[in-house]
């Protein structure tokens, strides 16, 4: 049995033998035409393998789970998408690779075409990945008839529609939350401006370094708040006390002696350039180049009619405008107010009729430097940060804003002040966003050759 | 917060004021003085390996500062405790260079370096200062190699720059392919307008449009790098209505970032580039940006080299360009002390040398490659960036990107890499 058997067994075995063999061959030699790809959840290439990967999503980016893919070409493969719609082949050979989705769900999912061929080289960092995503326009199928191919269009065309009006909706709702950003910034430029202006009313000197006073305000407040674990509030007065000393101190120390020397407003002018510098330096010392936040949180915003906008933000213009009118009140309304106002009219004839001018021009300084400090801080938490050159940029906005409302009027910084801010913010809307400044210095030069003297200045004899 | 921290910046920055004077006093008069007395120097196989450094110590890019000065000081503590270049310890020279909008700055640093007549110059990081400062060096003949300029255009800029960073046609492939992958069919962009912003802009923009996404805002818009009123930028991204947005910057990003949240926009959908990946733990709430994703070209550095870097510079927050900077002061060591001279011309001539251009032995320290030298062998220094050696346009033939994501504390958590060749121009 065993003798008889064994031939026989023996006759069989070599077909067998060659069938596997042939059939091992057949996967070996495969992998050079068409090997298995390997479908993988996540692939991410190497030196041995590129990617051909994507997502699967509907025109409202919902995952489409459960549709069959195909990869065809140098290796083939199918794989189905997961339950967030992603699918991967992880493959090895360079070369074209086609991947298709059933015609039917691309219809039914609105995608653009079925199918897509692309070029993966391990070696290139642009090819060693290729995403598909069926959702390329103009990215017909290759498959697909005529009607696939019309649907698609007037997909296509719908969508752009769509958004279209989104877009013009957009640009109402955008010329709405501008105006508001641009009246919240000028209100913050205002703080400032006004405290410069006084400072030229009374003096004369057009000082550089108020921009430094702005951003010394606004790191105190981080110094406060982020160093020494202070609530805002109690930073923000902390930072507007340092302020007003700087104010004083300066004075006493630099200004005051100036002037007993006769020394020009030009010069004066030159020192308080030289003054920006060395400040400016001095905080980048002390406090690093990078920006500092005051707050580390994002307060939740809320939309308020046609804009959006937080507590803080509101509370900040609230602040300003209290400020800004309490300064006027003080000017108008009380004995020093009236006083400083004699001294920005006619230093000479103040003095002779007994006011003491170099006590105004005191309190002027500490006004002009505590409110710049103030607006560091309110800028610092609207702006989202400051750092050792945040004044050094607005001081040309400032200057400008003095200048358009009337150089010494205090109000009339104000008023430029918000003509600055909106024209800059809104004008956004139509021009790139890094020159919106411009548009606002060309109404500058607009307003100055009708009005030389500034919107609220008064007209001099000039020579 | 140390003395020592501050003292130590003090000193430097009492260097760079005296430097800059002593260049703008000689400036005035005759340079023979300044020349005259280094020619003695420079010549000759005999005198010292100096390094000059470019650095960013003040201005919008200081805080890119600490993780390049960690790793150039640890590249050349190094050195010096192998025994230094042909045998003799290295010294610096080094001046700040400020940032691109400072490009008086940037002259009298590059001349204030030049004084010294260095071996070779390492920085400076950034694309806009390396434009203000190559031709000096190319013209004394003194190779320059950045740790951080990406620009695209920089690709054979001057036989005498050398980067040992990936320009960005790299890494925005890498990222154009993470933003398609994920599934984002709207994305803003916000760049700022600088040639490294706008380039990577373009080249991120292109491959994510070739897959398939639509650029809703920012395609050819720009901010201005000295911008500080956000609010207007977020309103326009907020209206434009992305799934997601890509924002190109240096530190920009901080108040950026808290405007869009203010505005609506989805901070977790963010994208961030090498720029701004940075650790924002101490900067938002917690969970402001979690899920959010980076890419750093460079390879993700070791545990134990981030130690060593910390040794160096005990203040440095993150590691962006730390192990560029490390590489090419090696790099430029191991140049001279195969050439067997110090000067200029041949730390260039072999500078694709040692960096593997023509193969060799595989080294991965400067003590490992200098003996392997001084036995006469041929050496290929894999360094802590993970590039691989210098091609024809003096970039790095293949490079790595590191591909981030941000946990619930805003910091950047590894997450993979991706390796290739860079494409020659």
């Amino acid at each position: 049995m065993t003798a008889a058997a064994s031939p026989r067994r023996r006759r069989w075995g070599i077909p067998l033998a060659t069938a596997v063999i042939a059939l091992l061959a057949a996967f070996a030699i495969n992998p050079s035409q068409a090997s298995a790809a390997e479908a993988v959840p996540v692939c991410n290439p190497t030196a041995t393998n590129g990617c051909v990967n994507g997502i699967l999503q509907d025109d409202a980016q919902q995952p489409i789970a459960g549709a069959t893919i195909t990869l065809s070409g140098k290796e083939s493969g199918t794989t189905t998408t997961g339950a967030d719609g992603t699918w991967a082949f992880s493959v090895g050979a360079d070369g074209k690779y086609t991947v298709s989705l059933d015609p039917s769900v691309a219809k039914q999912h609105g995608l653009k075409g079925s199918s897509e061929t692309v070029e993966i080289a391990k070696a290139s960092f642009d090819k060693q990945r290729a995403v598909v995503r069926f959702d390329k326009p103009g990215l017909a199928a290759s498959g697909s008839t005529g009607a696939s191919e019309s649907a698609g269009e007037s997909g296509g065309s719908k969508t752009a529609t769509a958004s279209a009006d989104s877009a013009s909706a957009n640009f109402g709702k955008r010329v709405w939350q501008q105006l508001y950003s641009g009246i919240i910034f000028g209100l913050m430029l205002g703080l400032m401006s006004v405290g410069m202006n006084l400072v030229y009313g009374t003096t004369g000197l057009s000082s550089f370094s108020h921009g430094e006073q702005v951003t010394l305000g606004g790191l105190m407040a981080y110094v406060g708040t982020q160093m020494l674990g202070m609530p805002v509030w109690a930073a923000a007065v902390f930072a507007v006390a340092v302020g007003a000393l700087t104010g004083l101190v300066q004075n006493e120390l630099v200004w005051a002696p100036l002037r007993r020397k006769r020394v020009g407003t030009m010069q004066q002018m030159i020192v308080t350039i030289g003054l920006s510098m060395a400040l400016q330096y001095l905080f980048q010392f002390f406090f690093g180049g990078d920006i500092k936040g005051i707050v580390r949180s994002v307060p939740a915003s809320f939309t308020l009619g046609p804009i959006t906008t937080d507590m803080p933000t509101l509370l900040s213009a609230g602040i300003a405008i209290l400020v800004i009118i309490g300064v006027t009140v003080f000017l108008y309304r009380t004995r020093l107010g009236r006083a400083t106002r004699a001294v920005s009219d006619n230093p000479a004839l103040a003095a002779a009729s007994g006011i003491n001018v170099e006590q105004v021009v005191r309190i002027v300084w500490i006004l002009s430097c505590a409110m710049a400090a103030l607006s560091g801080v309110l800028l610092g938490i609207y702006l989202n940060g400051i750092s050792w050159n945040t004044g050094a940029t607005l001081l040309l906005l400032m200057f400008a804003a003095v200048t358009l409302g009337g150089l010494g009027t205090a109000n009339g910084a104000l008023v430029g002040s918000l003509i600055i801010g909106i024209v800059a913010d809104m004008s956004s809307l139509v021009i790139p966003s890094d020159m919106r400044y411009a548009s606002a210095l060309a109404i500058l030069i607009i307003v100055l050759l009708i009005r030389p003297q500034g919107i609220f200045g008064k007209a001099q004899r000039v020579g | 917060m140390s003395i020592i921290t501050s003292r130590n910046k003090f000193a430097v920055t009492l260097t760079a004021a005296v430097a800059a004077a002593t260049m703008a006093l000689s400036g005035c008069g005759s340079s023979g003085a300044a020349s005259g007395d280094s020619d003695s120097k420079s010549s000759g196989s005999s005198s010292a390996f100096v390094f000059g450094g470019l650095w960013p110590q003040t201005g919008t890019l200081a805080y890119l500062y600490p993780p390049e000065e960690a790793g150039y000081k640890l590249a050349i503590k190094d050195i010096n405790d192998a025994g230094g270049v042909l045998g003799k310890k290295v010294t610096s020279v080094d001046a700040d260079t400020s940032d691109a909008d400072h490009a008086d700055q940037n002259a009298s640093a590059a001349q204030s370096v030049l004084s010294k007549k260095p071996s070779v110059v390492i920085g400076p990081a950034a694309s806009g200062v390396v434009k203000n400062t190559y031709k000096t060096f190319e013209a004394a003949k003194i190779p320059i190699i950045s740790m951080g300029s990406t620009s695209a255009d920089f690709s054979g800029l001057s036989p005498y720059f050398f980067r040992t960073v990936a320009p960005d046609a790299v890494q925005g492939a890498v990222m154009g392919q993470l933003i398609a992958q994920d599934g984002v069919k709207n994305l803003a962009i916000a760049a700022f307008n600088d040639p490294y912003g706008t380039g990577l802009r373009d080249t991120v923009a292109k491959t994510a449009k070739a897959a398939g996404v639509n650029i809703v805002y920012g395609e050819k818009d720009a901010f201005d790098p000295t911008e500080t009123n956000f609010s207007s930028i977020a309103t326009a991204i907020k209206a434009a209505n992305p799934d997601a947005t890509l924002i190109v910057s240096y530190d920009q990003s901080k108040p950026l970032i808290k405007a869009l949240a203010a505005a609506g926009v989805d901070t977790h959908k963010l994208y961030l580039v090498d720029g701004n990946t940075v650790d924002f733990s101490k900067d938002f709430q917690p969970g402001l940006i979690s899920g959010a994703k980076g890419t750093i070209p460079g390879g993700h550095p070791t545990e134990d080299f981030v130690k060593q870097l910390k040794a160096q510079v005990p203040d440095m927050k993150d590691t962006t360009y730390a192990a560029e900077t490390y590489d090419a002061a090696i790099l430029a060591a191991l140049a001279a002390q195969k050439g067997g001279k110090t000067d200029g011309e041949t730390v260039k001539k072999n500078l694709p040398a040692v960096s593997g251009a023509n193969g060799g032995t595989k080294c991965t320290s400067y003590k490992d490659c200098l003996a392997l030298l001084k036995d006469g062998k041929d050496i290929e220094y894999q360094g802590q960036a993970g590039i691989g050696p210098f091609n024809a346009d003096h970039d790095p033939s293949t490079a790595s990107i590191g591909i981030y994501k941000y946990d619930a504390d805003n910091k950047p958590v590894f997450d993979h890499a991706q390796q290739g060749a860079v494409p020659k121009k």
